[in-house]
């Protein structure tokens, strides 16, 4: 049958890579979301009537009867925390610099979320809070989601103890 | 031999077939899968289940290429599945929406192929390199072109092929593909003499003998009997399916015989109960990807006897008003190869093409049977289905 | 049919000028075990010698060797040296890289069938490999003509596929 290898000498590694890079389209709703965010600094959402649902970002179609969607709006600029996260290490497995958060935010109209960086204190972040978006200026925005900087909280954070390990406690 | 429900395609539609489009992949299997529901008359609430195919993921650039497509391919909150076969998935997605009915578990089912070929940087042959063995063959530095070329050779020199004869399937594809309103638009009339006075890109493949890299999709709508009946007044039922895998050890394999398409065939054939293809067959779309492939396949496909498909070419009996009609759409070559979407072309055109709907493509006489073939991966898989009236 | 729908093709210009895309590349870079037959293989190739597998009851030498036969699903049998000689099954002349840009000389891959078909004793039909030809003017090769491996000298030799240069006629 087959035979184990009887020394590491006998272990090979090869290496190699897949030599392949991507250039992707926005998509024709795509397109019309991130030129509103670049141009006027507005996000923009689409309505289907007959679902009753408003996706942000824009989608061409409503996923859940295929109806194609005309009707657009604009959502936001504040939104709701959905859900937030404190990422400690990199996609390499080695601790980052500094700790990023990164979090779902329910743009106010928009029934869908986005993910984006939360910036601010992340000690003070509790879910629910509303937040809102620290764009670039109009100059640096180029049409991708890079051109909010990030979200921040819009409350100010209470007194005393932070929660849990999240941050350094006061000193 | 039948097996589980009768089942008929009582749909379809399709994007443009584009060399870039502006739509993401999920756009485009929703365009695909919005005009096949309007076809048939039907909502996405009246679909049972979704099938996509989609080949590999590396093209569009997206890691779990179903999943990313579900949404637009009508998959939301529906039992969905995705397969892949390399360029055999499109055919391979209509079986899979064909068992899904024939099982009994699902009465209407919608299948959608959709391939975003574009998207690969600098060019969608990148993508195609990991085909090769990572340790015994990559090293070379070898591209895609290699294995067409390596297989055109063999079968050319193994029956002693004039190219001449092969270069007329890329003249007929181009011509056919002019009656066809989603054909990525190029030169519908060139001649013999074009494609053996253009380009060498590895011989004997010329830049003519290759179909175009696309984008696009395609969808069909696949019901059970008693509901194809209500839906649609002349549904096309699929009478045998059939696939098949070689090896991945390809150099261990004689490239002149695609003996696992003849499998694959012979699985349809039997459940059809086709014991004559070439006479019980009416129309043929055998997947032609470079020109010799259609010719390839179609002795694979038991149509032609080992190395006399090029002769049948030559004698016109390929042609739309020919005796055996192949690739009436235009094929790959003619209206372009989004690789998983064009096959499923090809089952869309056989719908089209048997119900007297396929316009200046139209096969003349009232053809009744039809069958498309698609293959694919390492000069590996065959994969058919046979559809009648 | 009914009408395609209208998908919108893109034009160089429309890309160019500003379409709204995202580029990224992947960064996938893999060290994959050779595996215990592919092991032993490429060990071979560093010694100078083309190593294959034998499966007795489907009468063939199998190269690249596995530890199964895929056609009867049994583990091979044993070790075989295969000749680093053998026919041209088939080649292309290529003129063109990966993505597309000419070559300044063209390669010659082919497929090389070792050893001599049925007529040697324990070397069953289409042991082959994918390869190089070259040594050779383009329009001097021929499918069925014999060739021989030219092998890198013992100490550049590095247990790789590329150990063995080119095949040439002879």
């Amino acid at each position: 049958m087959l035979e184990k290898p009887s020394s590491p000498e006998a272990i090979r590694l090869w290496r190699g890579s897949i030599p392949v890079s991507h250039r992707y389209t926005a998509g024709v709703a795509g397109e019309r979301f991130f030129r509103a965010l670049a141009d006027r600094g507005v996000f923009l959402a689409t309505r289907c009537g007959a679902c009753q649902v408003v996706y942000c970002p824009a989608r061409a179609f409503c996923e859940r009867c295929l109806a194609a969607l005309e009707e657009e709006l604009e959502v936001g600029p504040r939104g709701r925390l959905e859900s937030f996260t404190i990422v400690r290490r990199g996609l390499d497995g080695r601790p980052l610099a500094a700790p990023v958060t990164v979090g779902l935010v329910r743009l106010d109209g928009a029934d869908t979320v986005l993910v984006h960086r939360i910036g601010g204190d992340s000690g003070h972040l509790q879910i629910g809070i509303t937040v809102e978006p620290v764009l670039r200026d109009a100059s640096q925005r180029q049409g991708c989601l890079d051109d909010v900087e990030h979200f921040r909280p819009l409350v100010k954070p209470p007194p005393g103890r932070p929660r849990g390990d999240r941050a350094a406690p006061p000193a | 031999m039948s097996v589980g429900q009768k089942v008929a395609v009582v749909g379809a539609g399709m994007t443009r077939f584009v060399r870039r489009s502006l739509e993401t992949g999920k756009e485009l299997a929703w365009e695909a899968a919005l005009r096949a529901l309007e076809s048939a008359e039907l909502t996405l609430d009246d679909i049972d289940a979704v099938c996509i195919g989609s080949a590999p993921d590396a093209f569009d650039g997206v890691h779990m290429k179903g999943e990313y497509l579900a949404d637009g391919s009508g998959g939301w909150n529906k039992p969905v599945i995705r397969s892949y076969v390399g360029g055999g998935t499109g055919v391979f997605c209509a079986i899979q929406g064909w068992y899904h009915v024939a099982s009994g578990m699902f009465d209407r089912v919608l299948v959608v192929a959709e391939e975003k070929m574009s998207s690969t940087m600098p060019h969608a042959q990148g993508a195609f390199i990991t085909i090769f063995d990572n340790v015994t063959e990559r090293p070379l530095g070898p591209n895609l072109l290699w294995i067409f070329a390596l297989e055109m050779n063999r079968y050319m020199t193994t029956y002693g092929l004039d190219k001449a004869d092969i270069a007329r399937v890329a003249v007929k594809n181009k011509r056919n593909a002019a009656g066809h309103p989603a054909a990525q638009l190029g030169k519908a009339d060139i001649t013999v003499e074009d494609v053996l006075a253009s380009e060498v890109l590895a011989w004997p493949v010329q830049r003519l003998d290759v179909s175009p890299v696309s984008d696009g999709a395609v969808a069909v709508v696949m019901a059970a009997e008693h509901e194809a009946k209500r839906i649609c007044d002349r549904p096309v039922w699929v009478e045998g399916v059939g696939w098949h895998l070689d090896t991945a050890y390809w150099t261990n394999r004689d490239l002149a015989y695609p003996r696992y398409v003849e499998y694959a065939a012979r699985m349809a054939y039997d459940m059809a109960g086709i014991t004559e293809p070439r006479r019980q067959i009416d129309i043929v779309e055998p997947y032609d990807p470079f020109d010799y492939k259609e010719l390839h396949h179609l002795e694979g496909l038991l149509l032609f006897d080992r190395g006399t498909a090029p002769e049948a070419a030559r004698d016109g009996v390929l042609e739309r008003d020919g005796d055996l009609p192949s690739c009436p759409s235009g094929g790959l070559l003619g209206v372009g190869n989004p690789i998983a979407a064009a096959g499923l072309m090809k089952v869309a055109e056989l719908f089209w093409q048997l119900r007297g709907e396929a316009g200046a493509r139209q096969v003349p006489g009232t053809p009744h049977r039809g069958l498309a073939q698609a293959w694919g991966d390492l000069m590996q898989v065959g994969t058919v289905i046979v559809m009648g009236r | 049919m009914p009408q395609p729908f209208p998908t919108r093709s893109l034009s160089d210009a429309e890309l160019r000028e500003g379409v709204v895309t995202v580029s990224h590349a992947l960064r996938a870079e893999y060290a994959w075990d050779a595996g215990v037959a592919i092991g032993a293989y490429l060990d071979g190739l560093r010694a100078g010698r083309i190593l294959g597998r034998s499966c007795r009851r489907c009468d063939r030498v199998l190269v690249p060797p596995r530890m199964f036969c895929e056609q009867c699903f049994r583990p091979t049998d044993g070790w075989v040296e295969v000749p680093s000689t053998g026919r041209v099954a088939t080649f292309s002349v290529c003129y063109v890289t990966w993505d597309m840009q000419p070559l300044v000389l063209p390669e010659l891959p082919a497929v090389i069938e070792l050893g001599e078909g049925r007529a040697e004793a324990g070397v069953g039909p289409h042991p082959g490999i994918l390869h190089r030809l070259g040594g050779v003017d383009p329009d001097d090769v021929s499918i069925g003509m014999r060739v021989r491996a030219v092998w890198k000298p013992a100490r550049e030799r590095e247990g790789s596929i590329l150990d063995i240069r080119y095949w040439r006629p002879g």
